[in-house]
């Protein structure tokens, strides 16, 4: 069974699971199991593996050589599916940190990653993502952030500011204007781009990810 | 009964000043001594007391309506009974016989009373378009939004659903104080547009 096949398998008896228990819990959350499906759904698919084949080829010796590349912090994890496709390109000793404030993504993303030993280190934690990583701002040698729509714009260039001077940085946002809890969305890549100001930009490209909207991409250090 | 503070809500560019000042307007009237208060990320052309959007977080659209309970607004100044009403309302009589102060007290939509209403459909039989509190008695509203705001503002096309769902207490308001003008003509003090006032027209705005 391929990587993706175990991580659907895992879904569909992550959604299962959900559905047996509100037969008999009247406080299971139903639209959990939806939640699930869209964080592995096509366009979340197109958009994480986009960022895993474009970042990897800047994940070198020499673009670390400041520090070798020990420990990632993606930001606003959800239920870990970026973590697992980055995995398959990634040595397995390196540290994945996948941070989200919904207590919940903890519990699915282990399900979504059973079975699977590669992601022994792939860990979850529960907690606010920029509160975690402002604790321990210097840890980490890659941040990814794949939500930046969601992040207050004063909160991301803060985060920038905390972080060590080489650490790199890999953060899409959009052009999807009509969600309600999107806060941060731009009208272009070159617009987004300069909300970071970015001491170096290394790679920046867009994709067109569903007829809704583009999907921006920065990275840079 | 009579409220301390008549509040209102406008965000964005669906609504304008006019809305508020012509609502200030009509409710004047009926409570003149209440101090009336606007939260808004635009306060121009507003006649009222205005008190700007929460910087952080930042929210969109109706979601803002959930920070009238943070205790923020407590330490800004808001006490006593508090009354909230949507900007598409039409204030045609004297609502005061129908207004209680007993926990969060909001709008039940009679129109829906016989609507089948799948349970993950997240659908409610309430409305948030006139809510009654004491202020910093329901601050726990805001914090549990908070805790986690972004899964709730994809699980939940509004507030009222919100409310319910998660299940905060509530009360309703006695019927009769509202006549939904898209549904079936009642009687009422207030008119309620539910969001379609654009299409309909408004003689006196």
């Amino acid at each position: 069974m391929s990587y993706l096949e175990t991580i659907y398998k895992n879904a569909l008896n992550a959604c299962e699971d959900i559905y047996r228990e509100s037969q008999y819990n009247k406080d299971v959350d139903l639209y959990r199991s939806y939640d699930i499906m869209n964080s592995v759904n096509e366009t979340q698919l197109k958009s994480k593996q986009w960022l895993v084949d474009t970042l990897v080829p800047f994940l070198t010796d020499e673009q670390f050589e400041w520090c070798p590349l020990q420990d990632i912090i993606i930001l606003g994890g959800w239920y870990g599916m970026n973590g697992m496709l980055l995995r398959q390109k990634i040595d397995n000793d390196i540290n994945i940190w996948n941070v989200d404030t919904d207590q919940w993504c903890e519990h699915y993303t282990n399900m979504l990653q059973d079975g699977n030993d590669d992601y022994k280190n792939n860990h979850s934690i529960t907690d606010d993502a920029l509160d975690y990583f402002f604790t321990r701002a210097d840890a980490y040698q890659l941040i990814i952030n794949t939500s930046c729509e969601h992040m207050e714009p004063d909160d991301i260039r803060l985060m920038l500011g905390a972080k060590t001077r080489e650490t790199m940085i890999c953060f899409q946002s959009n052009n999807y204007h009509s969600i309600q809890s999107h806060i941060n969305t731009h009208n272009s890549l070159d617009e987004f781009v300069e909300s970071l100001d970015l001491a170096g930009v290394l790679w920046k490209g867009e994709k067109k990810v569903n007829e809704e909207c583009d999907r921006y991409m920065v990275i840079g250090v | 009964m009579t409220p301390d503070n008549i509040i209102f809500v406008k965000h964005g560019d669906k609504y304008n000043a006019g809305h508020v000042n012509r609502l200030h307007k009509q409710l004047k009237e009926y409570f003149p001594n209440a101090d009336y208060l606007c939260y808004t990320d635009d306060p121009v052309g507003v006649n009222i007391v205005c008190m700007p959007v929460f910087t952080k977080p930042t929210l969109r659209f109706w979601w803002n309506k959930l920070a009238m309970f943070s205790e923020d607004f407590t330490v800004a100044g808001v006490v006593g009974k508090c009354l909230f009403f949507d900007l598409d309302m039409d204030i045609k009589e004297d609502p005061s016989s129908f207004l209680k102060w007993d926990g969060l007290t909001i709008l039940k939509d009679y129109w829906k009373d016989d609507l089948y209403m799948a349970p993950h459909a997240y659908d409610v039989h309430i409305n948030s378009s006139v809510i009654t509190w004491t202020a910093g008695e329901q601050t726990h509203i805001w914090d549990h939004f908070m805790s986690n705001k972004d899964y709730f503002m994809r699980k939940y096309k509004g507030i009222d659903r919100f409310l319910v769902h998660e299940g905060l207490e509530f009360n309703t308001f006695d019927h009769g104080l509202v006549n939904s003008v898209a549904n079936e003509f009642r009687n009422a003090p207030i008119d309620m547009y539910n969001g379609m006032k654009y299409e309909l027209p408004r003689n006196n705005l």
